[in-house]
């Protein structure tokens, strides 16, 4: 997870910081389908082997 | 005003911080100081309308980056120093009303990133000798806004709790060559009737000498000494064991559970403490649904904690808890 902090300085000159999820990281995509054509997780049925 | 006043009885500082008595006690939900700010309605202490997760500092700090000179003058055996410090407030979530037990892993994962910043940031500076992260749940642990937070207290000089824990843990280096919180982990997995959860990354129990009855500590299986050395593997796994733990003692009393929990880690005063292993400690204050554990004469005047249960039957009661 990559986490984006903004830190802005408040009127009384405290600081304050804002965190939250940087989305624009992608994360690593488990590929939907293997190569052989197989969705991932789900068991091929006997009749279609 | 605000100094640290020195107990020369038992050897500790204790901080005088007067301006406390002013802050914000009990605010109706619709004045919460920590909610965010809605258009056209008073400005709370985060501007935004909307947040994830917010750091800032507190208000009524107990330390102060730019300390006062104290308003008292020290001599030889009533010593005095200017309380300097950073302590902040971390909010959990934009939401009134939940609690940190509430949110899903991917908040706390979200939290235990902040908790690793926050750690390394205020470590970095040189007047900051420990990071203290801590969260106060509830009215009968003294919390005085609804909203979930926790906080961190940046001392200026190593707090004696901890103090305590890295002579012991030293004294047991020296002689036995090993860590002891390492041993401490290894007994508990071994007996395992203490334990309450375990993953691949951390492990929660009452231990051995537990002083509250539901007191959970939760141990890093790997010898770590700060919440910087964590993987990211690691990160998650503190919020997965985090999750389970707190939902337990949520549905232990079908109440949402008070507790204070405190995490201990390396001092960041730039010296070694590989005798030092990170770890975090829950002391929730009830026995049972509706009695309170109170630090009375003993605790308080002898400090030394009577503990009416037996860790072991704790630990299997939290055990066959759901979460």
């Amino acid at each position: 997870m990559k986490i984006k902090k903004t830190k802005i300085i408040k009127a009384d000159g405290r600081y304050l910081v804002y965190y939250e999820e940087d989305k624009s990281v992608k994360k690593n995509k488990v590929p939907l389908f293997t190569k052989e054509g197989n969705q991932r997780g789900v068991r091929r049925r006997k009749s279609n082997v | 005003m605000s100094e640290l006043r020195w107990n020369p009885v038992l050897e500790e500082w204790v901080v005088t911080a007067t301006h406390r008595q002013d802050r914000t006690f009990f605010p109706p939900p619709d004045f919460c100081p920590i909610c965010p700010t809605k258009k056209g309605k008073f400005e709370t202490e985060i501007p935004s309308e909307n947040y994830d997760i917010v750091v800032f500092e507190n208000k009524f700090p107990s330390f102060n980056r730019n300390a006062s000179v104290p308003a008292i003058l020290g001599d030889e055996l009533y010593k005095v120093k200017k309380s300097r410090g950073i302590c902040e407030v971390i909010v959990y979530t934009p939401e009134h009303n939940t609690t940190l037990a509430d949110q899903s892993v991917e908040q706390i994962h979200k939290l235990v990133y902040v908790w690793k910043d926050r750690y390394e940031e205020l470590g970095s500076h040189k007047f900051i000798k420990y990071v203290f992260i801590f969260e106060n749940k509830g009215e009968v642990i003294g919390v005085t806004l609804h909203h979930p937070h926790g906080q961190i207290y940046s001392f200026s000089y190593i707090p004696p709790k901890i103090q305590k824990e890295l002579l012991s843990s030293q004294k047991y280096m020296n002689k036995l060559k090993k860590c002891l919180f390492c041993d401490i982990l290894d007994k508990e997995i071994k007996f395992k009737k203490r334990i309450v959860y375990t993953n691949k990354s951390f492990t929660a129990f009452i231990p051995f000498f537990a002083r509250y009855p539901y007191e959970v500590h939760i141990y890093a299986n790997r010898h770590i000494q700060a919440i910087s050395d964590f993987t990211e593997k690691e990160c998650l796994n503190l919020a997965k064991i985090l999750k389970v733990i707190m939902k337990k003692y949520d549905n232990l009393f079908e109440m949402s559970f008070p507790y204070i929990m405190v995490m201990h880690q390396k001092p960041t005063d730039g010296k070694k403490y590989n005798n030092y292993h990170w770890h975090i400690e829950f002391y929730p204050p009830y026995r049972t649904k509706n009695k309170i554990k109170f630090l009375a004469g003993c605790e308080s005047g002898a400090g030394t904690f009577i503990n009416d249960t037996m860790a072991e039957e704790k630990a299997k009661e939290l055990r066959k808890i759901k979460w």
